[in-house]
């Protein structure tokens, strides 16, 4: 730095000008990835699955687009440089004035203007090295903001079922003729794989929501090596068939957990699927209103009073499983889930 | 213009200025601003209080450079021809013009208000022209010419506040304030003295001539030009590039006279702080001096106090950075 003379001096001190222009307005950029992601996250979390990835796929571009503007911007100009060092270096604008009588005639007229060159020469050399702090460097807060987002990332993007690809459509042609039900846009695929499988089992019947085709899922679950909570009522239908098998389901995967399946154990199912605080089943075992009786029996309480499990014949819960699901903690997504429910019964 | 020029120049302006701070005490802001408007090429304008030193500060201007003063005390009475001349009748029976007290280099046109607008503006054209028309006659007025006129701030009945176009006139309006405590007993020191001597002029002709020149050849850098051009821009109201106070506050903003003023104060201040360039500090120094006399504010915004000094002082620390 001292020494240089004040032409490489100010081109020097362009080039960090615009470094840091392009720097600073990366961490806007970086800013704004971190709103984008917040928000989208807190939506999805509390209004609507929009997709925690498509928030950190908006975190990208949004980054980018900040660095861009700084290099779009252009770079500043030599006399916006030699303005800078006169400012840095309290030089009385001597050195632009400097600059600008580069190459004029006013400076083979004027007599002082060769004092002036001079002079803007001497002081570049002599406390050029004073420029040493315009060196571009990161704004206060970027790499710590940048780490908690990349550290953010990687969880979320991996561990949220909104991540996985929407395959229900693919894998449940003939059993999704209404819209898709919570359970089909987001089961991961080995759910959808056991599921194709229980519902390949039943056969065609269970379609006709008959009791053949339940006694066929109940079959299958009972060939499960551990036992699980689908209990099984009167007048069941397709798509409640499918929430107590994907209930199956959830119990064959719960063999990695110590808990049962309805209490969460993979939380893909217990995800896609919380359940509002359930109803007990009458004497009888049937819900005492229309809804999706198998679905929410199978995550009752065992009636002690010899329900509807009992009397199907199917195994009671496990000792450790808890009478109730775990009070889901996003009401917005409760009700989406019941009012798909409720298109999908007859 | 060699080196040794300027610097000669710069001597000179400083004994200048040493020889009228030593007259008038404590007043050595309102010495800067008149020393700069005189070495700009400027008319200027004192406005303040009775009794601040306001005449004598033209009296021992015109002293220290040795060149004549007239004096013209305006009142409500007095003519477009008691200013400019006349024709009059000479020994040989012919009609003769006599100039005027306007025909001299230094003219010191006290309480100017309290002329008549017709009397304002027989000063128009001598100070935009340099020259005087007579029944069609040019007669030209002696270099250099300088009017600095005097008015008070707080006695207006029986006045006639000057119009725009002739305040656009003076190159600066130089605001005159009340001294402190410690000047006032310096004053006090002083006059109890026995008088002094008068002092000798600390400037010649070719001394002042020398000056007025190296003025000329101080630099302004293309950055610098912009700067006073950015300024002048953000006090017109009507500009894009207005500032919101200017936009809000005023009816109208300084002329492109006023940025050739401006540009020309810079360069004298320039010179008397012994730099063969403008610097922005130059520009800031100028500005209040030069334009505080071309903003007209709002009729409201009068009304609630607001004065364009502060307003001027809020947009040049936003400006001229």
């Amino acid at each position: 730095m001292a020494g240089r003379d004040m032409v490489s001096l100010i081109r020097l001190v362009r080039r960090w000008l615009w470094a840091q222009q392009v720097i600073r307005c990366g961490h806007r950029g970086l800013w704004l990835s971190a709103l984008g992601v917040a928000v989208l996250t807190a939506a999805h979390l509390y209004i609507a699955p929009v997709g925690t990835v498509l928030a950190y796929a908006l975190a990208g571009p949004a980054l980018l687009a900040g660095l861009l503007s700084g290099l779009v911007r252009g770079r500043p100009s030599l006399e916006q440089a030699a303005t800078v060092v006169d400012r840095r270096l309290n030089a009385d604008d001597l050195v632009v004035t400097a600059w600008y009588l580069r190459g004029r005639d006013e400076a083979d007229r004027i007599g002082h203007a060769a004092l002036i060159g001079r002079t803007a020469e001497a002081l570049c050399r002599r406390r050029g090295a004073e420029l040493r702090e315009l060196r571009p460097r990161l704004p206060a807060g970027t790499l710590p903001l940048a780490a908690l987002l990349a550290a953010a990332a990687v969880p979320l993007g991996q561990a949220h079922p909104s991540a996985t690809p929407d395959t229900a459509g693919a894998a449940l042609p003939g059993q999704t003729a209404g819209p898709p039900t919570a359970a089909s846009t987001a089961l991961s695929p080995r759910g959808l794989a056991a599921l194709q499988e229980v519902l390949r089992a039943t056969g065609p019947e269970h379609r006709r929501g008959q009791a053949s085709g339940v006694s066929n899922v109940r079959a299958v679950a009972a060939s499960a090596p551990r036992p699980t909570q689908t209990i099984d009522t009167p007048g069941v239908t397709g798509a409640p068939r499918a929430r107590s098998a994907a209930a199956n389901t959830a119990a064959d995967f719960g063999a990695a957990s110590s808990s049962g399946a309805a209490e969460g154990a993979i939380p893909e199912l217990a995800e896609v699927m919380p359940v509002p605080v359930p109803r007990r089943a009458d004497a009888t075992g049937a819900e005492a209103v229309s809804g999706a009786p198998v679905a929410r029996a199978a995550l009752m309480e065992p009636s002690p009073a010899g329900g509807a499990a009992e009397s199907a014949g199917v195994a009671p819960p496990a000792a450790t499983t808890p009478p109730f699901h775990r009070p889901p903690r996003r009401p917005f997504a409760v009700a989406a889930y019941a009012r798909r429910v409720s298109e999908v019964l007859p | 213009m060699s080196e040794a020029a300027f610097h000669r120049a710069h001597d000179d302006l400083g004994r200048f200025r040493a020889a009228l701070e030593s007259e008038i005490l404590g007043q050595s802001q309102v010495v800067d601003e008149v020393l700069t408007g005189f070495c700009a090429g400027g008319h200027l304008l004192l406005e303040g209080l009775p009794g601040l030193g306001k005449t004598a500060l033209v009296k021992r201007l015109a002293a220290s450079l040795n060149l004549p003063l007239s004096r013209i005390q305006c009142t409500p009475d007095l003519l477009p021809a008691d200013v400019i001349g006349s024709e009059m009748q000479d020994e040989h029976q012919r009609l003769t013009f006599r100039p005027g007290p306007l025909f001299a280099p230094l003219v010191l046109v006290d309480e100017i208000n309290r002329a008549t607008p017709r009397t304002q503006a027989a000063f128009l054209e001598a100070m935009q022209e340099d020259q005087v028309t007579y029944l069609g006659h040019h007669y030209p007025l002696p270099r250099p010419f300088r009017v600095l006129a005097t008015q008070n701030p707080i006695e207006l009945e029986g006045t006639f506040p000057l119009p725009e176009a002739q305040l656009d006139r003076f190159m600066m309006k130089i605001v005159v304030p009340a001294p402190s405590a410690d000047t006032l007993l310096a004053i006090a020191g002083r006059t109890l003295e026995p008088d002094a001597a008068p002092l000798p002029p600390v400037l010649d002709g070719p001394g002042l001539e020398n000056a007025l020149a190296q003025v000329q050849t101080v630099i302004v850098a293309e950055p610098l030009r912009r700067a006073a051009v950015d300024l002048v821009v953000a006090l017109q109201p009507e500009a894009p590039a207005a500032h919101p106070l200017a936009r809000r506050h005023l009816r109208y903003g300084p002329s492109p006279r006023a940025l050739q003023a401006l540009l020309r104060c810079a360069r004298a201040s320039a010179l008397l702080r012994g730099r063969g360039h403008v610097a922005i500090a130059d520009l800031r120094h100028a500005a209040p001096g030069v334009l505080r006399h071309r903003l007209l504010l709002r009729f409201e915004s009068t009304l609630d106090g607001l004065e364009a000094d502060a307003l001027l002082a809020s947009v040049v620390s936003e400006r001229l950075t």
